[in-house]
């Protein structure tokens, strides 16, 4: 009933708002129901119980003739990923409260919509359930990036869109491949589990599904979409994408192709883990010539999110609970550091490195939160960053000195450009003639954030503590 | 078979409104007629599972449902072409009389039971789509979309009527019933069988405008009338599918396997065709026509898995189609009489002066594009299963690829409609019960997508 109720309010709540013109006080009805959400989710966190087993969960007959239940509830995989979602989003409807947008009610009703569809992939126990709730997030994406990106936003949207949403559909041809193989029909999750596939078959539904989730991660080499993306998306569009809505990617390979595939992952892991350490060297490479510094953070962002993706595929306890760690932090940071972005943007109409500098000493409080985002970012030990990135380095390592050679030179660079980045835009010489500190609102964003962090990397259990149980069951299920 | 007598009559009835000169009741009339033969369709003295009238006609829960759809998409069609032909068309009633007609003839087409009939139910369906499409007198691309039309139609009809007497040559009879039982007990299927079914299927291919016989479609619905247009698109689709559909699973079920590799190329070519086409259109008459060509390539996949299921998959792809057809080209027809375009670019400024429309026309493009959870996904997803219960992988991921490509097309006339117009923003006059039809067909869409059992129930 609560897992429900985390879902619907959100979707239906965004409905009606899109449906309705906006007032000056959409914005408020958007946060507030997102508020609400945030509460249910806490609640429900702190209710959890620490087992292997699903809790809250919500199970009804829905289509029966086509084997599609909506049954819904959260194991400590789920529940960290309802955590991130619905207390992220808050802050990201926060983070817009200072921009004027056209059409308020479509704005925060889409917002929302995305808020409750994301959850729904997280608490999705029903195959068909899940990949509805998958698509149905794109949706409000792309309509984000149309009408409110900038520069070449028409373009980007439609190349966003149809890039995510090729890959959705070779993913729908192999569940509808799955759904042949078993009798009765039934996509509810036990019985997806239990299917049984040659090892061809099993191959075939690896690939669909890894490349959906890898164009939506996005990992090398299917990353092009990424960085045009977050760059002309509105902030809001980038925090949602980058904070939340690719951890479905990541989230799903631990759902659904950990279990239906994992003798095929065991055959393939090798080198799809080599192309994505591969590609975390090569974004850091690409993150260091940027002179933007949202484009910046959207390459750092894909040499992250590559090294979650490798430390999932070593199939360890350690790299899965990296993983749930590093998605959280990930999420976090990625949300600071966008909306350092847009404070940027918002009071020098520029994020061009170039023209900016010496920002530290007219804006401490900006200087001193940016820092900490930063610190969390490039994983110093104490910051959120640190406990998952060693973990996720730490299982690459067992398994091949090679992929954490050069994911960790990855990591490396990482440090070398997100500094760089800092020099050239808060230290130095002053160029920017004025710039306000942070106001109520951005400290509404960003002390949450910064507190966020330094919690997390001092008590990382408290996301382990939720997560661990699943895990450990997960990996003996195999 | 209450509905093909009271439509019919309703249908005679109306040509009668003209020389009376009661124009103002036309439109009532008919849709009253309308109205009560959709719900005679559902008395359950209408449904006959044994073969009546000599034989010749079958009105089973297949032809039930199927008439349900043509009668519910053709209420919407004349609920919405009043605002069309309000500016007091000469011979209304005759107009609404021919859409009668045509109705009468797809009802008599999806439950005929033997191939007399199901050509008469043809040739009703199409006598009164010819002319309909030429209504637009002092239009010559009407004249012209009515004659290309026909001089095709005619011509693909002598293909049928070939094919049909083959048929009788081999089997004896055209009784559908008799012809089965020919083809079972014939261990050596005759060659000419095969053209004549064949033969028949070019016909079936001409009317759903698959390849290679879409050349006619673009044109003609480009140029007909919008009304007429979307009627073609939907509700004569409709009916030549279910025809078929009745044709290869109650005439020729025992060699219906052997057509399935040309059906399945044929559909991958159709929907290829169609959404490559449709591309670059500008015109968005011409664009729906495209994507439905695309469309029909889709429902052939169902043909492709001929199974238990596939009615119920074809009857609700078609529905959900029809309807997402009918929205689009109902909120065209709003822009059109503002700016007298037909093209896209007439819809920018859409949003900022009737959101509910946008709202609209966004869903029926999404369900089109088929997006979940809005009906049209689900659609794709049942011809889909259909397919690949056959072992067509690479029929389905072409297929899918299409639908990828569809995006393209589709939702360039979504994000047209949020583009600010240069001249301000479109104005157009606001009818009540014109936005309220609207409405509920989006409704509908939404609530097939997340209910689809309401109609997928495979009866």
């Amino acid at each position: 009933m609560l897992t429900t109720l985390l879902l619907f309010i959100p979707i239906l709540g965004g409905l009606l708002l899109t449906l309705i013109p906006g007032t000056s006080t959409t914005r408020w009805q958007a946060l507030l129901l997102s508020l609400v959400a945030a509460a249910l989710s806490v609640y429900m966190a702190s209710s959890f119980v620490p087992t292997g087993g699903v809790q809250f969960e919500a199970q009804s007959e829905w289509l029966p003739m086509l084997g599609i239940g909506y049954h819904v509830g959260a194991d400590g995989i789920s529940m960290v990923m309802l955590l991130l979602t619905n207390l992220l989003s808050p802050l990201i409807f926060l983070s817009t409260f200072k921009e004027n947008h056209d059409h308020q009610g479509l704005f925060y009703g889409l917002m929302l919509i995305m808020q409750g569809a994301m959850t729904g992939v997280f608490v999705a126990q029903d195959l068909f359930l899940y990949y509805i709730f998958w698509e149905l997030a794109l949706i409000p994406a792309y309509f984000l990036v149309l009408l409110w990106g900038s520069g070449q936003h028409r373009k980007t949207a439609m190349k966003f869109f149809i890039y995510t949403l090729v890959g959705s559909l070779l993913m729908l041809v192999a569940i509808i491949f799955l759904s042949q193989q078993w009798s009765p029909a039934s996509f509810d999750i036990s019985n997806v589990y239990k299917v049984s596939l040659s090892p061809e078959a099993e191959t075939f539904v690896l690939l669909s599904f890894m490349l959906a989730y890898a164009i939506k991660i996005p990992v090398f080499p299917f990353h092009t979409w990424q960085p045009d993306t977050y760059t002309q998306a509105p902030t809001a569009g980038t925090m949602l994408l980058s904070g939340i809505m690719l951890k479905m990617g990541l989230y799903s390979i631990i759902r659904w192709v950990l279990p239906i595939a994992p003798n095929a992952l065991q055959q393939h892991a090798p080198w799809m883990i080599w192309l994505i350490v591969i590609g975390i060297a090569y974004a850091s490479v690409i993150a260091i010539q940027q002179k933007d510094l949202k484009r910046l953070f959207a390459y750092s962002s894909i040499a992250h999110v590559g090294l979650i993706a490798a430390g999932i595929l070593t199939v360890s306890t350690e790299g899965l609970t990296g993983s749930m760690l590093q998605m959280f932090a990930h999420g976090v940071n990625a949300i600071g550091l966008f909306y350092v972005c847009a404070i940027l943007m918002e009071r020098t109409q520029t994020n061009e490195i170039a023209q900016l500098g010496g920002i530290r000493n007219i804006a401490p409080w900006f200087a001193t939160t940016y820092f900490v985002v930063l610190l969390g970012s490039v994983a110093l030990p104490l910051t959120n960053g640190f406990p998952g990135e060693f973990m996720l380095l730490s299982s690459l390592f067992k398994q091949n000195w090679g992929w954490s050679l050069v994911a960790g030179s990855g990591v490396i660079l990482g440090a070398v450009y997100m500094f760089k980045s800092y020099q050239g835009v808060m230290l130095g010489e002053t160029k920017v003639s004025a710039f306000p500190d942070l106001d109520i609102w951005d400290k509404a964003v960003l002390v949450p954030i910064v507190i966020a962090i330094v919690l997390m990397g001092l008590f990382p259990d408290i996301i382990t503590r939720i997560a661990q149980p699943s895990i450990e069951q997960l990996l003996q299920s195999l | 078979m209450y509905p093909i007598i009271i439509l019919s009559l309703a249908g005679i009835l109306s040509m009668f409104i003209g020389a009376y000169k009661l124009k103002k009741l036309a439109l009532p009339a008919v849709l009253v007629a309308t109205l009560a033969a959709f719900v005679s369709n559902f008395l359950p003295q209408n449904l006959h599972d044994a073969p009546v009238y000599s034989g010749m006609l079958k009105f089973d829960s297949f032809a039930v449902n199927f008439s349900a759809v043509l009668m519910g998409v053709t209420l919407v069609i004349l609920i919405l072409s009043r605002r069309y032909y309000r500016d007091n068309h000469e011979h209304l009633g005759d107009i609404y009389a021919l859409f009668l007609f045509s109705v009468v003839g797809g009802m008599i087409m999806v439950g005929s039971y033997n191939l007399v009939m199901f050509f008469v139910g043809l040739e009703i369906l199409s006598i009164p789509l010819y002319i309909l499409a030429t209504s637009e007198r002092n239009n010559l691309l009407s004249n012209e979309a009515g004659l290309k039309y026909f001089l095709m139609g005619s011509f693909i009809t002598v293909f049928l009527l070939l094919g049909m007497v083959l048929m009788y040559g081999m089997s004896g009879s055209f009784d559908f019933g008799a012809i089965s039982a020919y083809l079972s007990n014939t261990p050596e299927t005759p060659a000419l069988v095969k053209l004549g079914v064949m033969l028949i299927m070019i016909a079936f291919i001409f009317k759903i405008s698959a390849a290679p016989f879409h050349f006619w479609a673009p044109d003609v619905y480009q140029g007909s009338p919008a009304v007429i247009m979307v009627f073609m698109a939907t509700v004569a689709k409709t009916a030549a599918f279910g025809g078929f559909l009745r044709f290869l699973t109650q005439a020729i079920a025992p060699i219906g396997d052997s057509f399935t590799p040309l059906l399945a190329v044929l559909s991958a070519l159709t929907m290829t065709i169609g959404n490559l086409m449709a591309l670059n259109q500008n015109n968005l008459k011409r664009l729906l026509a495209f994507s439905s060509i695309a469309n029909a390539g889709y429902v052939m996949l169902a043909l492709v898995g001929l199974g238990t299921n596939s009615s119920s998959t074809v009857l609700y792809y078609m529905l959900v189609y029809s309807i997402a057809n009918v929205i689009a080209i109902a909120v065209y027809l709003t822009v059109k009489e503002s700016l007298g375009s037909g093209s896209i670019d007439g819809l920018k400024g859409l949003y900022q002066s009737k959101p509910l429309l946008t709202f609209c026309l966004v869903l029926s493009m999404l369900s089109l594009a088929g997006i979940p959870p809005l009906a049209g996904f689900i659609g794709k997803y049942a011809v889909f299963v259909d397919a690949l219960h056959n072992g067509y992988a690479w029929l389905v991921v072409l297929a899918a690829l299409n639908s990828a490509i569809g995006i393209f097309y589709y939702f360039r006339v979504m994000r047209t409609a949020f583009q600010g117009a240069a001249e301000g923003p479109v104005t157009v006059p606001y009818v009540l019960g014109y936005s309220a039809v609207l409405v509920i067909c989006t409704l509908v869409l939404l609530v097939l997508g997340i209910f689809p059992n309401v109609v997928l129930n495979g009866w």
